[in-house]
């Protein structure tokens, strides 16, 4: 027992000798990066319960840039630490969690959770500790307006996610609209741009309505739609809701010039799950893999080789929120949670998003949406054009055609 | 509207009873014969939807050819579940159909996450028979029509085996009386057990159907249960042909509620059903007043 | 009174005032958890009454949490009350609806009760969804006014007086007729027990009780949607803990409460991916193992296994249930 401890010993002896060699060689920094204590970033996300997927995203994408921030040397010259707890989709835990963060685990920076209905409850805490909190997964107007000064939104509003979609209709000189959602805060937020939109467009809003989470059966729906006849069908649906909404305009053989549905179409399992019926449904993204921002293509590929899969929004928005932070946190010069909501609320940086910028109540102003359709099998950037990859195909093919 | 809409807006709600019906015969099944309200239902309709879609997408076998693994596997399945879980249950307390209850409801969520760790939590589905026939002016989704006529004939087939089999009629006696059936020498334990084993593989056939239908993920099994429920409660607990009645009843319901309403009121029908037609007949549509 | 029941009640007046005292010194995270335990175990109690007591077990309590929660804020975002008043008017409001539906809905018997206060639950569920006052699927979001602190202090007495209100059933005229329908309604209803007002008023007792946490809870969250006002997972969670301390007695709710919070609070730290797959296996094995609950089965044990649960209030048909 003793031999070995003294083998430790001599060993630790010379790790130090060693470090103490590597920072003579590497300057004053790494030895810095060694001696002093992580700063460690917390979050609680969901890993069971309904939001499940989404959490796991976003907590791929904070691992994965802890870990390569660690590869370049951490932050301050500091290492960098992850420590996160799974919330079950359930407010009340999380709330419970980052009070843990801060109470018990004192963390020294906080990342948001995944989803408005947490981002909202547990931004609270932030706000009460006067902690900064970043909220990369939350796009609804909700969580903001409630004038918590400590919380900065990473994804672009929920209410331009239609702007792209709305100016290639009114290009193509399309007159009336359809406009379905789940009837949840996301959905309604993006909705909610619609009937402006149209106005200034000289559409006219032909249906509206909302449909409660869970529905599966859209066969009245869809004979509403086809009774209204609009020439855009805007859906703000989520997965389920976007494939069995799609199925049954195929069985009624229903199809509007244009489809899209805001967020299930926007996903990687949308184009398996829905087969070749998913081609020429358009859908936004707030993020794609081919986007020519700085570093996205790095991401794609160190993301794909540690997961085994592509990265998706998700993911990319954590990865980019906690790059924001640390460049606030490296202009505020240290971890004063002030200096860095200063910087936060002031500051402009290039991300894998676009420019990050927000309004006075933490809102994000600096990206865009995407607008992308399913084309062969792949999801093909379409609008702006200054992204864009493919052309848009119109109209939506009708369904006997196919 | 013009009477196309109308007849097509029938035509749903009908298809949609067919849904309605498959998904709650196995439920009515297990309640008629062991008075065990099943809340683990969903969880066998939806495990075995996912092994559907799974094996969909990883080798494009269709759902049909899945039913009879996922049948079988089901039947293993509820067989154990019944032999070693809930015959252990003490026999003669007075609150016993809460204890049942409460074990099933502990069982849906073991399921759920057995299935979130086998299939992980995404949404699947399944592009097969997602077409439609048209008959002048109507259309009729193609899995639905199959759904519609698998919950007729898997419907029939059940009233054949429990009337016309030894095993069936076995069944029937435990069902209607006990003690009858225990001094007519039946082994009462042993019929439970393969009526809940028949059960689970039935709900576990009609997930197979139901996987060209439904977007499912393993924590949605609540809503098959409580469809079921809703179907059997307004049909009579225990009665096949209240069960497709219940199931009509809430289809047509569910199709001109969402049309002439909307979709969220749609959403309450079935409960704001099934608590009037139990006040006013408190055995539901067909069902035998319990003794 | 007698000597014992006078130190009964020195001793829970004793605890609750130590619960009370030690609040502000309970660092954020350890108030939290002593929040959501409160909470936990005030639900259980709620629930207790009417399933354990009664005999009529219900799956829809969290109706009346719902109920309170919406109550609150919507009272809280329209007006400057001090929050309290509008939770105790969440808490009436909940009692109001219980009245007329506790008489309709306990013309149901067994599970067709149980589902049948499923189905109302849902259905005020879907009706808040899609009612523009509650804010439809979004909910309400509310300012952050009030501290976790007078969240914690409002459930600890909500939960204190559910307590003493089960004492009181417990102890009762009242709890007697409770057991005696819960045994055979009607037996119970020619022996001369007016059967519906002994259920009814069961019923509101169980009402009241989550009526009153839901606006704690509201305020707590900050924000009231359908999913968390109305939640299938605080209702199971109230359901298992009483079936696991056992249904139906006075210290079941409680030992239930406690000891499966912890056992939670462990198992989601250390297993997340499989809490699910865990709880329910926990639940199925309890019913196997201690189907009338942990305080049942200790109370029989301290007795020598003899058959006198009768006297501790446990059911007579529980006591010839033990193996």
């Amino acid at each position: 027992m003793s031999s070995i401890r003294s083998t430790l010993r001599r060993a630790g002896a010379f790790a130090a000798a060693a470090a103490f060699a590597a920072a003579c060689a590497f300057g004053a920094a790494s030895v810095r990066a060694a001696d002093q204590k992580p700063i460690v970033i917390g979050a609680a996300v969901s890993l069971t319960g309904a939001y499940a997927d989404g959490g796991k995203y976003t907590l791929q994408g904070y691992e994965l840039w802890v870990k390569q921030q660690n590869a370049h040397g951490g932050l301050l010259g500091r290492k960098l630490e992850l420590k996160t707890y799974d919330d079950q989709s359930d407010a009340s835990v999380g709330i419970r969690l980052y009070e843990k963060l801060v109470n018990e685990d004192h963390v020294d920076l906080l990342a948001g959770p995944y989803g408005s209905a947490l981002t909202a409850p547990t931004s609270n805490v932030a706000a009460r500790y006067k902690m900064v909190m970043f909220c990369p997964e939350d796009a609804a107007p909700v969580t903001f307006d409630r004038g918590n000064r400590y919380i900065f939104q990473g994804l672009p509003q929920a209410v331009h996610y239609v702007d792209g979609v709305m100016a290639m209709a009114k290009a193509r000189a399309l007159k009336t609209v359809a406009l379905v959602g789940e009837d949840t805060p996301f959905p309604h937020a993006i909705g909610s741009a619609v009937p402006e939109l149209a106005k200034s467009d000289g559409m006219t809003v032909v249906l509206t309505e909302y449909y409660p989470h869970n529905t599966s059966d859209f066969s009245a729906l869809v004979q509403k739609i086809k009774a209204a006849n609009p020439d855009v069908l805007l859906a703000a649906s989520f997965v389920p809701d976007s494939i069995a909404l799609l199925r049954q305009l195929k069985q009624a053989d229903v199809a509007p010039k244009m489809v899209y549905e805001a967020i299930g179409g926007s996903d990687p399992a949308f184009g398996p799950a829905a087969g070749k019926d998913a081609d020429g449904v358009l859908s936004s993204t707030a993020w794609s893999a081919d986007l020519k921002t700085p570093g996205n293509g790095e991401f794609v590929k160190s993301f794909t080789a540690e997961y085994g899969r592509a990265p998706d929004y998700h993911s990319a928005s954590s990865f980019a929120g906690l790059t924001v932070l640390a460049e606030a946190v490296k202009r505020a010069g240290g971890l004063d949670q002030e200096k860095i909501r200063e910087q936060l609320a002031s500051m402009k940086m290039e991300t894998l998003f676009g420019q990050y910028s927000v309004d006075p109540s933490g809102k994000q102003v600096g990206y865009q949406a995407y607008a992308q359709q399913w084309q062969g099998g792949r999801q093909v950037i379409v609008y702006p054009e200054s992204h864009a990859q493919g052309k848009l195909k119109f109209p939506f093919a009708s369904w006997r055609g196919r | 509207m013009s009477a196309a809409t109308f007849a097509q807006i029938t035509l749903d709600g009908l298809l949609l009873g067919g849904v309605y019906a498959l998904s709650a015969l196995g439920f009515t099944m297990i309640f008629g014969v062991m008075r065990v309200v099943n809340l683990a239902h969903g969880s066998f309709v939806v495990l075995s939807a996912l092994l559907a879609a799974w094996a969909y997408e990883r080798y494009h076998v269709s759902p049909l050819l899945v039913l009879p693994v996922a049948f079988a596997a089901a039947y293993a399945l509820g067989a154990a579940i019944h032999r070693f879980l809930l015959r252990r249950l003490p026999a003669e307390v007075a609150s016993q159909e809460a204890t049942s209850l409460t074990l099933t409801f502990g069982l849906s969520y073991f399921l759920a996450g057995a299935g979130l760790a086998l299939f992980g939590g995404t949404f699947r589905a399944v592009p097969y028979l997602t077409g439609a026939f048209t008959v002048g002016p109507l259309s009729i989704g193609q899995a639905r029509l199959l759904a519609f006529v698998a919950a007729a004939l898997l419907t029939a087939a059940l009233a054949l085996y429990l009337r016309a089999t030894p095993a069936g009629r076995a069944i029937r006696a435990t069902s209607q009386h006990v003690e009858g059936a225990q001094a007519c020498g039946i082994d009462v334990d042993a019929v439970r057990t393969s009526a809940f084993a028949l059960g689970s593989g039935i709900a576990a056939a009609s997930g197979c159907l139901l996987s060209l239908i439904y977007t499912l993920n393993p924590e949605m099994g609540d809503v098959f249960t409580l469809n079921a429920f809703a179907v059997v409660a307004i049909g009579g607990l225990g009665s096949y042909a209240g069960a497709l009645a219940g199931a009509a009843i809430l289809g047509l319901a569910g199709s001109y509620v969402a049309y002439f309403a909307n979709a969220q009121i749609a959403e309450a029908a079935p409960y704001v059903i099934f608590i009037l037609v139990l006040l006013v007949l408190p055995a539901g549509l067909m069902g035998k007043r319990a003794a | 009174m007698s000597l014992r029941a006078a130190l009964g009640i020195a001793l829970f007046a004793a605890v609750v005032a130590t619960l009370a005292v030690t609040g502000p010194f309970l660092s954020g995270y350890w108030l939290a958890v002593a929040y959501q335990t409160l909470l936990a175990i005030g639900l259980a109690y709620g629930w207790n009454v009417i399933s354990g007591y009664a005999g009529y077990f219900s799956f829809g309590q969290i109706t009346f949490f719902g109920i309170g929660a919406y109550t609150t804020a919507l009272i809280a975002s329209h007006t400057s009350l001090d929050w309290r008043i509008a939770a105790l008017a969440g808490g009436a409001l909940a009692v109001a609806v219980a009245a007329p539906a506790g008489a309709i809905m306990l013309r149901l018997r067994g599970p067709f009760f149980s589902l049948g206060m499923l189905g109302l639950a849902q259905t005020l569920r879907v009706v808040a969804a899609s009612s523009g006052f509650t804010g439809g699927g979004t909910g309400l979001y509310l300012t952050a006014t009030v501290t976790p602190l007078a969240v914690y202090e409002w459930t600890l007495a909500v939960a204190a007086l559910a307590f003493a209100a089960t004492v009181a059933v417990d102890r009762s005229a009242f709890g007697l007729r409770l057991r005696a329908l819960r045994e055979d309604e009607q037996v119970a209803g020619t022996l001369g027990i007016a059967v519906t007002g002994a259920k009814v008023r069961a019923f509101l007792i169980s009402a009241a009780i989550p009526g009153l946490l839901g606006g704690g809870y509201a305020m707590y969250l900050t924000l009231v949607d359908p999913p968390s006002a109305f939640s299938t997972r605080l209702e199971l969670q109230a359901i298992v803990m009483t079936v696991f301390g056992g249904i139906g007695t006075l210290w079941g709710p409680l030992v239930g409460g406690v000891v499966m919070s912890q056992i939670s609070e462990q198992l989601w730290a250390r297993f997340p991916q499989a809490y699910l797959m865990i709880f329910g296996g926990l639940l199925v094995v309890f019913l196997i193992v201690v189907p009338r609950g942990v305080v049942p089965a200790i109370a029989s044990r301290r007795r020598g296994g003899s058959r006198s649960a009768r006297a501790s209030g446990a059911p007579a048909a529980a006591a010839g249930a033990e193996p």
